[in-house]
């Protein structure tokens, strides 16, 4: 299976780990995959910020690199779902196709590849954070607000790496503040939110913190950075890439 | 142009060339309980109100004629005329009434105009005295509204325990303005 | 007060203790509803239909409307009808005056601090009384509610003692709220028993039988409104549904909600005035009619203002009702205010990561946080924004359309953190770094790696 890579450009900028690791675990999943390399941005920063009406030319040049027929697969809920949402070009059957194709990766290897469980080793305490876009928007897992049966794809992945527990803060879902400019347009809001998930998983006691948006766990980290606090942020890519061999 | 047509023509307009959604069918099953009177009995006594169960009407006449002499109190008898002055309405301690509909679901009680004596009186009590049968109790609201015209009558009220309040750092008050306690009888 | 969401949360926040308390306050409230609602089988079932019934009832509003009137008027109450705020408020004092009546008790309605009628009726010689505790508490403080369920939930025991001890002669430090609320209950009886007037608002209005529905759990304004004369009930054009029937799906929904209970304690239907008493009700648009024009905000007419959104909202939580400088705080509030003033509140619809918790407890299905979205785009375009912060975008439109110039500000921006750390890490700089450090710089962006390690030219 062919597959396109799209990275979040903070990402690949700032954390091309999470790049690498996204890329050699769906090789190692049997796909051809595709790093388009005119990619930039998927224009989310200014649409949130209510400037959709500039990003024409990032769409136009989003389009530009991905054809719309192989699947596209992102490490982030929230571009993934923006890209979804959002994409606004003049081809509007290519607009489809790519909207209908896009998918975070979590989904995409639970939904498309029909893995459940990855043979990975992390033996290590791990909290769980939901990123609000990949849950509420992609549907990545379930919601508190909902009254309907609990399911989380990137959890089921998670449970099934050897040596992992999974913890979950008491406000399960609650936004880590980070938010897009929000993050230093309501700065005292978002730096308090972060301080607060924090405190729910240093009680939990454990060891990092992932999640699939590297967005929250940035604006997380930075707060751990700051205050040295006693764990540390790991995209779920990370942990499931954590990996020697695999079987299905 | 006066409000009225201005609005309706605003309105009008907003609505012009949509499509327009229709009433949805109530198709679902609202919840029922294994046993109607002790879910009802045990949301009421949640919510402040104490409830005890009768053989007969006696008992109640019977209660309020034992309660102390200083108590001003009174019993409605359903669908009569009273006329009340409101000096009085201001002092009674305990005024009982009938109830027509009870809801398991929250513990509500339909009380109609008919049913008050005066409007003012269900509130204006320091404890107000609902009674109804057990045959009254229903399941849940959807029902509820089966059995009752809320418009039949001027006024009507469903109440759910005696007033209160927690508008006070989250405090749960029993009595707020209305009557800061409740009794409910449940005759067989 | 600054107009600034921003600034009025970070003031807010400055006292970390008061803002824990005030957000493990409402996240129980929030945590309460969730109990609720999982007591109910067909919660979500429920949701949907309200929401049906609610947008069945704004596309067909004009017959609904002159339905309800009609029932009304048979009924023996008075319908009027206010295109705006000064003629609600001018409706309000002929009442009075028509009566020669100088006082008034009201009980909780945000359409009447939409409106600023205390105000008004002060100016024009009229002394009015909240009887809600909540408002009458903020009343007797000079402040206006922060949150349109619980009004006082940003004060504590101690701040109610000491604003009673100053109005009600209360005994000084006696906090205890079951004291307190006896110290009021005397208060407002008064109050109750000496006004010929009551002005209610109003949750539900049915157009088939012409009836009024308020819920409370004060009993405030029955009280008010069986003491009295004259009842003047106040609604937003909004506030309509078809049918009584209907009102076992709102009210099965409402009060869980908004506080997690069952059913409020007092669920008042008002259909005709008492004998020899006068029924009003006043119909109001103030900018309505505009909102429901709106294709993206239309919707936002449904809400039935429980304020489980409010609730369950991490950034009203912790930075307070108060900060949204409007008569209704919050997420809806903030899709709401910008309608009826867009200068003045174009800030609110920016205090949100658009987290989507608020739509998913909205009874009504209202999809609050695509509406914020939307909002943003609109107070952009009718330019409402900073301008240092439209030549941002404009900036970041630029780079972020063109590969190589991405690639560039991107190598440029990771060598001047890399190489200029204090500059990056300062707090005055860089808004960023105030409260947390900034990322490490990798040695690569993955494209260099990728081109390194796997593009086979």
């Amino acid at each position: 299976m062919r597959v396109q890579l799209f990275i979040p450009c903070y990402v690949d900028q700032f954390f091309p780990n999470v790049a690498i690791a996204s890329l050699e675990l769906l090789e190692k999943l049997g796909c051809e995959v595709v790093y388009p390399l005119h990619q930039t941005c998927c224009g989310q920063p200014m649409a949130n910020s209510g400037y959709a009406h500039l990003a024409s030319a990032c769409d136009s040049n989003f389009a530009a690199n991905f054809n719309g027929a192989d699947y596209i697969v992102c490490p982030s809920g929230s571009c993934t779902l923006h890209i979804k949402e959002h994409l606004h070009i003049s081809d509007t059957t290519l607009q489809h196709n790519i909207r209908k194709h896009v998918y975070e990766l979590n989904e995409f290897i639970v939904d498309v590849l029909g893995v459940k469980k990855i043979k990975a080793s992390f033996p290590y305490k791990v909290g769980y954070h939901a990123s609000c876009h990949g849950q509420r928007g992609l549907h990545l897992s379930s919601m508190s607000e909902l009254m309907v049966p609990a399911f989380s794809k990137p959890a089921m992945l998670l449970q099934s790496v050897e040596g992992l527990s999974i913890y979950y803060p008491k406000r399960a879902d609650e936004c880590c503040g980070f938010g897009g400019t929000f993050c230093v347009t309501e700065e005292a809001v978002s730096v308090k939110m972060g301080v607060d998930r924090l405190q729910e998983h240093i009680a939990n006691g454990v060891t990092y913190i992932t999640g699939n948006d590297m967005s929250c766990l940035m604006h997380l980290q930075g707060i751990i950075d700051k205050q040295s606090l006693p764990l540390q942020t790991i995209h779920i890519a990370e942990i499931l890439n954590k990996t020697e061999a695999l079987c299905r | 142009m006066s409000a009225r047509e201005q609005i309706l023509e605003a309105v009008t307009r907003a609505n012009a060339n949509r499509n327009r959604t229709a009433l949805p069918a109530f198709s679902y099953t609202a919840i029922q309980y294994r046993d109607v009177v002790a879910q009802f009995t045990e949301v009421l006594e949640r919510i402040g109100a104490a409830v005890t169960i009768v053989d007969s009407l006696q008992v109640v006449k019977q209660w309020l004629q034992a309660l102390p002499v200083g108590k001003t109190s009174v019993y409605i008898q359903p669908n009569l005329m009273y006329s009340f002055d409101t000096a009085y309405l201001y002092q009674v301690d305990v005024a009982a009434m009938h109830g027509t509909i009870a809801v398991a679901e929250n513990g509500a009680i339909w009380l109609p105009e008919s049913n008050m004596g005066n409007r003012m009186l269900p509130f204006s009590t320091q404890q107000l005295v609902l009674i109804i049968t057990q045959q009254d109790i229903v399941h849940n609201m959807q029902e509820a509204y089966q059995y009752i015209d809320t418009s039949a009558e001027g006024y009507g009220v469903f109440i759910a325990g005696p007033s209160k309040t927690a508008d006070i750092e989250q405090s749960l008050v029993i009595g707020a303005h209305g009557p800061i306690a409740m009794q409910v009888f449940i005759i067989k | 007060m600054s107009l600034a969401h921003a600034n009025n949360a970070a003031t807010f926040i400055a006292n970390e203790e008061r803002t824990n308390w005030h957000d493990d306050t409402l996240w129980f409230i929030r945590s309460k509803r969730d109990n609720a609602a999982a007591s109910l089988p067909e919660w979500e079932q429920l949701r949907e239909i309200a929401s049906t019934i609610k947008a069945h009832t704004l596309d067909h509003l004009e017959t609904y409307l002159v339905e309800f009137e009609a029932n009304a008027t048979k009924n023996g109450v008075q319908v009027h009808w206010a295109n705006d705020a000064a003629e609600h408020n001018a409706i309000v004092l002929n009442i009075l005056n028509a009566a020669n009546i100088k006082q008034m008790v009201k009980s909780k309605s945000m359409l009447t601090e939409e409106c600023h009628l205390n105000q008004y009726l002060q100016a024009n010689g009229i002394a009015v009384v909240d009887t809600d505790l909540g408002e009458r508490i903020v009343q007797l403080r000079n402040e206006i509610p922060s949150h349109i369920v619980l009004p006082a939930i940003h004060l504590k025991k101690q701040d109610v003692s000491e604003t009673f001890h100053q109005h009600l002669q209360s005994q000084k430090d006696n906090n205890d709220p079951t004291y307190l609320t006896r110290v009021a209950r005397a208060h407002l009886r008064e109050h109750f028993f000496a006004s010929k007037v009551a002005l209610t608002g109003v949750n539900f209005a049915v157009a088939s039988t012409g009836s009024i529905v308020v819920c409370t759990n004060e009993g405030n304004a029955d009280l008010g409104v069986h003491t009295a004369d004259i009842h003047i009930a106040s609604m937003g054009i909004e506030k309509l549904i078809p049918k009584a029937e209907h009102l076992s799906t709102f009210l099965r929904l409402l009060a869980r909600s908004a506080t997690g209970q069952p059913i409020t304690t007092y669920s008042s239907h008002f259909t005709k005035p008492q004998a020899g008493k006068q029924m009003h009700v006043i119909i109001v648009n103030n900018k309505r009619t505009e909102q429901l024009a709106q294709d993206d905000f239309r919707s936002s007419l449904k809400c039935i203002r429980c304020a489980a959104c409010f609730n369950t909202c991490p950034v009203y939580r912790r930075s307070g009702g108060h900060s949204y400088h409007t008569a209704i705080a919050g997420p809806i509030g903030s899709i709401l205010s910008p309608n009826i003033d867009m200068k003045a509140n174009a800030d609110l619809p920016f205090a949100s990561t658009l987290c989507g918790s608020c739509t998913n407890v909205c009874p009504v299905k209202i999809d609050i946080h695509n509406q914020l979205w939307k909002w943003r785009q609109r107070i952009v375009q009718e330019g409402y924004d900073a301008t240092s912060k439209k030549l941002a975008m404009k900036g970041m439109s630029v780079v972020l359309a063109n590969p190589t110039w991405y690639r560039l500000t991107g190598k440029l921006g990771r060598w001047m953190i890399k190489y200029f750390p204090s500059l990056a890490n300062n707090p005055y700089l860089n808004i960023w770094a105030k409260q947390r450090n900034m990322p490490k710089v990798p040695d690569a962006s993955f494209r260099e790696w990728y081109l390194k390690n796997r593009k086979k030219v």
